[in-house]
């Protein structure tokens, strides 16, 4: 099995308080892994911890590694931009850029400095197309994104993160404000693209968790209980834990 | 259900009394300055007769507050602008930031006349501009930059947080966001700002007295760094230096006229700017 992100040991804090506690596990790539937890797990933290989100924050604090091609990504030697040009996101809110659907795709590539035309114009069909938007936009390159309907908007944030080449894509809840049809397209694009792509989603809805993914990492109370293969999680996980959170008993 | 009453009733009286008073203002200035106002009252030059009488018109003035408008938002815009930005996305906390905006807001509260005192000793003698368009349109751009920045501040920090993690996501640097994302977002909130402030100072008097404005030029103004004559200094120095203050009160009240019509086009335009900010959001 590949792995692609190696997590050592991993503990966070917001000040004094601690969100995650010494999670360790190998995320294998070009599949789908769904991180699931009751809210307030940490799962969301975790996510936004791999692509260096929280640095923003003056109270956030860390121990323990991240290995993404035998580096250590939460180093302060990592450049954090070209991070993120590797490890792409998308949120759990649809946030388009409030321009064009082609300004939106090429903005990635623009501030990496790609100005050929022919380069980005082809970059938008093929982000597009693997977003499974190519066809009902291609006529309206120019519209304002914020014309789209909220599961066009998340597909086309989806495009956007793809058109710069990540090797993983982070998805933070990307359907929690959409509706079933829409989510339904969202989830096709995913299997879709982690042919290619490493992904890793949190999400609440354990159904979705098992529609797409391969493999399930459990959070419960800022500790990784259980990581393992979809079926095998969900059919007989090995901690009761997991079992109650699965069966509803709590979440 | 009686108090209600006495509540609603003082109330509407209050807010009518306020726009009677604002009406008044504006009938009155209407009803004395439409006498004298044509358009040979807008281009012409100003003479005075042996009286002390003003004839002829008021251009040199009109053109004079244009210019030392405009030249102040050359000098306002992009320091204030490139302040508030500063503010909202780099320095958006702590004591550094703390004491920043404490001095924007007491800037903001100088009185306009020892903001002429400081244009004097500062533009014209210590940097050598001379009584000039150059230093007015300088003290003007002081007087402006608080409220350019304290507009484009809070316009950029209204800008959602949503959009600049979606830059930060794709690589962006901090700077790349806050130009490339948030500040066209603002952009028209921040346009508002640039007119309030436009509109404030061409109003101003006491910061163009003691730095370049005069009562009486011969001829328009050809560079910056002439002596200039202005609307607002205009008014003032024919209703108190002029030897005929009762003979100058009409041309007085034309050139009231203009410029508050001046000052109302530039509302309306702020009205305009923020129904299309509401649309487009």
């Amino acid at each position: 099995m590949d792995v692609d992100l190696k997590i050592e040991n991993l503990s966070v804090y917001f000040g004094q308080k601690q969100i995650l506690d010494s999670i360790s596990f190998e995320i294998p790539a070009r599949s789908i892994t769904a991180i699931i937890g009751p809210s307030g797990c940490g799962k969301s933290t975790f996510l936004r911890t791999i692509n260096r989100m929280n640095d923003r924050f003056d109270d956030f604090s860390h121990k323990g590694s991240i290995i993404f091609d035998d580096k250590d990504i939460l180093s302060n030697d990592y450049p954090v931009e070209e991070l993120r040009k590797k490890i792409g996101m998308v949120f759990q809110k649809p946030n388009p850029f409030p321009k064009s659907i082609y300004e939106n795709v090429v903005f990635g590539l623009k501030i990496h400095g790609v100005k050929e035309r022919k380069i980005l114009d082809e970059t938008v069909k093929s982000s597009l197309e693997s977003a499974s938007l190519y066809d009902q936009v291609k006529d309206r390159l120019s519209m304002n994104a914020y014309k789209l309907s909220g599961g066009q908007q998340q597909r086309l944030c989806i495009a956007r993160a793809l058109a710069i080449k990540p090797k993983i894509l982070l998805l933070d809840e990307p359907t929690s404000a959409i509706d079933p049809l829409a989510t339904k397209q969202i989830e096709e694009v995913l299997e879709q693209i982690s042919k290619e792509i490493t992904i890793l989603i949190v999400t609440h809805n354990i159904q979705q968790a098992a529609r797409i993914a391969d493999y399930i990492a459990f959070f419960y109370m800022g500790k990784l209980v259980e990581f393992g293969k979809a079926e095998k999680i969900l059919n007989a996980p090995n901690e009761k834990l997991t079992d109650d959170y699965l069966t509803g008993m709590y979440g | 259900m009686f108090k209600q009453r006495i509540a609603f009733l003082s109330l509407s009286i209050f807010s009518i009394g306020i726009l009677f008073a604002i009406g008044s203002i504006f009938a009155l200035i209407l009803v004395n300055g439409l006498s004298v106002l044509n358009w040979n009252f807008l281009i012409s030059i100003t003479s005075f007769d042996f009286k002390g009488v003003p004839h002829g018109g008021i251009g040199p003035a009109i053109a004079g507050t244009f210019m030392v408008t405009g030249l102040g938002l050359v000098f306002a815009v992009p320091v204030g602008i490139l302040a508030g930005i500063y503010l909202s996305e780099y320095r958006s906390k702590g004591k550094i930031f703390n004491v920043l905006r404490m001095m924007v807001a007491n800037l903001a509260g100088v009185p306009s006349v020892v903001h002429g005192l400081f244009g004097l000793a500062v533009f014209a003698v210590l940097f050598k501009f001379g009584l000039s368009i150059l230093s007015s349109a300088l003290t003007l751009s002081i007087l402006a930059l608080p409220i350019i920045i304290m507009t484009t501040e809070n316009a950029m920090r209204d800008v959602p947080n949503d959009l600049r993690e979606a830059s930060y996501s794709l690589g962006a640097k901090k700077w790349q966001s806050a130009l490339l994302v948030v500040f066209p977002v603002a952009a028209s909130k921040i346009m508002t700002g640039v007119i309030l402030a436009s509109a404030r100072i061409a109003g101003e008097t006491a910061p163009i007295l003691f730095t370049g404005a005069t009562l009486y030029l011969a001829h328009y103004p050809t560079a910056i760094n002439q002596q200039f004559m202005a609307l607002p200094y205009m008014i003032y120095g024919l209703m108190t230096t002029s030897i005929n203050i009762s003979a100058s009160t009409h041309f007085a009240y034309g050139i009231a006229l203009v410029l508050i019509t001046l000052i109302a086009l530039m509302n309306i335009a702020i009205v305009i700017f923020r129904s299309k900010t509401r649309k487009n959001s």
